[in-house]
């Protein structure tokens, strides 16, 4: 009994120190001990512009590399497997579970990807634009939130006919492009690829790496919510190493052209700031 | 204890009591596994790790295979164009009762012994497993055009359905466990006591005529590098010489077989074996349904071959493309595939649409 009851004493006063502890950290300025248990909330923006403006929908029309006009009226992508690492190399990847996140310009509230990571400075940031393979050939009851495939319809983000998510999906009309069934100019860019489940195919899965240094890193401590504000040039979709012309390739799905389109969206992230 | 230790041991039976909040669930009965019964002239079966077979999982997917809820018009279930009486195909060539009205662009493939088939599916093995095979019918402007977030909706409305739901998965309706329990169900369409069955295993009914047995020995000779074994495919992709223009890709490359999946050139033309197995059922034949009897498939093998990089090494034996077939062989072969016919399987009541 006597031994229960300093083990239970034991305990409690451990967890008062751990709890005052917790208190007086939150004032501390200075980089706390790396601490893997320490999580403290990142968030990652995901600010879509169009060269230097703000992306707007539907009613700004835009040019691109070939000289053609076009508009966008749907902008969604996948970013996932958020990774950051510090000047001394120390490197933390968030927990697959939570490191999901389906950016779509019409939403605002799906721009910030929120994750936890342990308090500290962080210099450099990488995350999957996509699925990676793993995730896409989970078991269907795994894939939830944002990878729940019901969405497969009018602004899905998966392939009914040939398992796997949309990566990108960028749509719009455009002048220059032709006249498809339902008397629309429309493009349709569909990009993904995750590699195949049991032959080898297309992969578009790109790993994005952003130094943090020249424009603020990211000080993650739990009293404050720091923020990685991030440009996304969406024009960048269509130009970069692959100038694509709308009039040749005005629908771009599960095709070897789409590996140059992704080729070229792996170019339009660039850190602008951060919030700490 | 001092008054913090008091106060901290407060905090922590609070944080106790919270935290066994949740193991409060009433309990559910685990829902009842079943085995599937192979046949001893079948390969072994192995279960999906992630959706084992249960009783109460196939009863629901048999359920929800013939409910036209399964359609964004209520119009259409599975069955629609997976009939059992026509070993669950539709004796169409191209269909077209889609919810859009559309011709399809592919021949509507017979569902028999679906738990051994683990190497893609679809025509050209664009999907994973018979999971997430559904996603595709289902949301299909031509085919289902199932919103699945409306579909889970409509699903819950029915207590029937809630209570099944929980029974053989112990959770919610869910996208996740409609393709899961549907997967189940189409798990158990086993066809193996065709006469031929019989045959094999020496059963009593089990007799073959001589043309039927010539008909068989033919079959092994000439046809089984593909329809392999007694599930009579080998569940590989092979083009078969129907086609040797592979440069329309229009479609999403729908006219280019495998090829629209793997981008791999060896892969132009492929389409995936079907079973031989009550092939008498389901004309019209072919990925696109092109040939109409059994007689006009023989006639393509022994001499309407085209040749293509990609064509099956096995109908290009000496450089001549075309399987040797006499009139008296296709005639035996036609008796032999007669008595894959399996009528039990057809009439089944197992498979068949709930009462």
């Amino acid at each position: 009994m006597n031994n229960i009851k300093s083990i239970l004493k034991y305990h409690i006063s451990l967890s008062c120190i751990v709890l005052i502890f917790l208190v007086s950290c939150k004032k501390d300025t200075a980089e706390p001990v790396y601490n893997e248990a320490n999580l403290a909330p990142l968030s990652v923006e995901f600010d879509n512009v169009m060269g230097g403006q703000n992306l707007v929908l539907n009613s700004t029309n835009y040019t691109n590399g070939a000289g053609e006009t076009y508009n966008v009226q749907l902008l969604q992508y996948y970013v996932s497997n958020i990774k950051v690492k510090k000047a001394d190399g120390t490197s933390y990847t968030v927990n697959q579970d939570s490191s999901y996140f389906l950016i779509k310009e019409a939403d605002v509230t799906t721009r910030f990807a929120k994750v936890k990571v342990p308090e500290g400075d962080y210099t450099s940031l990488t995350f999957v634009l996509g699925v990676d393979s793993l995730r896409s050939t989970m078991d269907i009851s795994k894939r939830t939130g944002v990878l729940d495939p019901s969405g497969g319809m009018d602004d899905g983000m998966y392939w009914g006919w040939n398992s796997g998510y949309i990566f990108l999906k960028m749509e719009g009309t455009s002048p220059q492009a032709p006249l498809d069934p339902t008397g629309q100019r429309k493009y349709r860019y569909h990009i993904g690829g995750f590699g195949g489940y049991s032959a080898p195919t297309i992969t578009n899965i790109k790993t994005i790496t952003l130094d943090l240094t020249a424009r603020g890193i990211a000080q993650v401590r739990k009293d404050r919510n720091a923020n990685v504000h991030i440009m996304v040039d969406i024009s960048k979709v269509l130009s970069g190493s692959t100038n694509v012309s709308i009039a040749a390739n005005p629908q771009v799905m599960f095709s070897d052209y789409s590996v140059n389109i992704a080729n070229n969206y792996t170019t339009m992230f660039t850190h602008d700031h951060t919030e700490n | 204890m001092n008054i913090i230790e008091r106060y901290c041991f407060i905090i922590l039976i609070g944080v106790t009591l919270i935290s066994c909040k949740k193991s409060d669930i009433t309990t559910i009965q685990e829902p009842q596994a079943v085995s599937l019964e192979v046949p001893v002239n079948f390969p072994a079966y192995t279960d999906d790790l992630n959706n084992p077979l249960t009783r109460e999982g196939i009863e629901l997917g048999r359920l929800l295979f013939y409910d036209k809820r399964l359609s964004g018009n209520n119009q259409i279930s599975c069955a629609s164009c997976h009939k059992q009486s026509l070993s669950f195909s539709d004796g169409i060539a191209l269909n077209n009762i889609g919810v859009s009205g559309n011709v399809l662009h592919r021949n509507a493939p017979a569902l028999v012994n679906m738990a051994w088939a683990k190497n893609g599916l679809f025509w050209d093995g664009g999907s994973t497993n018979l999971e997430s095979q559904a996603l595709g019918p289902l949301t299909s402007v031509d085919e289902m055009h199932q919103d699945l977030y409306q579909l889970v909706n409509e699903l819950k409305a029915v207590e029937n359905y809630v209570v099944r739901f929980k029974s053989a998965f112990k959770s919610d309706i869910s996208d996740a466990t409609i393709m899961k329990a549907l997967a189940q169900f189409q798990r158990t369409i086993v066809s193996s006591s065709s006469r031929y069955d019989k045959y094999k295993r020496g059963e009593t009914g089990g007799n073959l005529t001589d043309s039927e047995l010539q008909g068989l020995i033919l079959v092994q000779q000439k046809c089984q590098s593909c329809h392999k074994g007694d599930l009579f495919t080998d569940n590989e992709y092979h083009n078969n010489g129907l086609d040797d223009d592979f440069s329309n890709n229009s479609l999403e490359g729908i006219y280019q077989g495998r090829y629209r999946v793997t981008f791999n050139t060896a892969d132009l033309g492929k389409f995936k074996t079907p079973t031989l197995r009550n092939v008498m059922l389901t004309a019209p034949y072919m990925h696109d349904g092109r040939f109409t009897t059994v007689q006009q498939v023989l006639d393509h093998y022994s001499n309407g071959i085209k040749v293509s990089p990609s064509l099956a090494p096995s109908l290009n034996p000496f450089g001549i493309p075309a399987i040797p077939l006499s009139s008296t062989d296709k005639a035996n072969i036609i008796a032999f595939l007669k008595t894959l016919t399996d009528s039990s399987f057809i009439n089944n009541p197992k498979l068949s649409k709930p009462q």
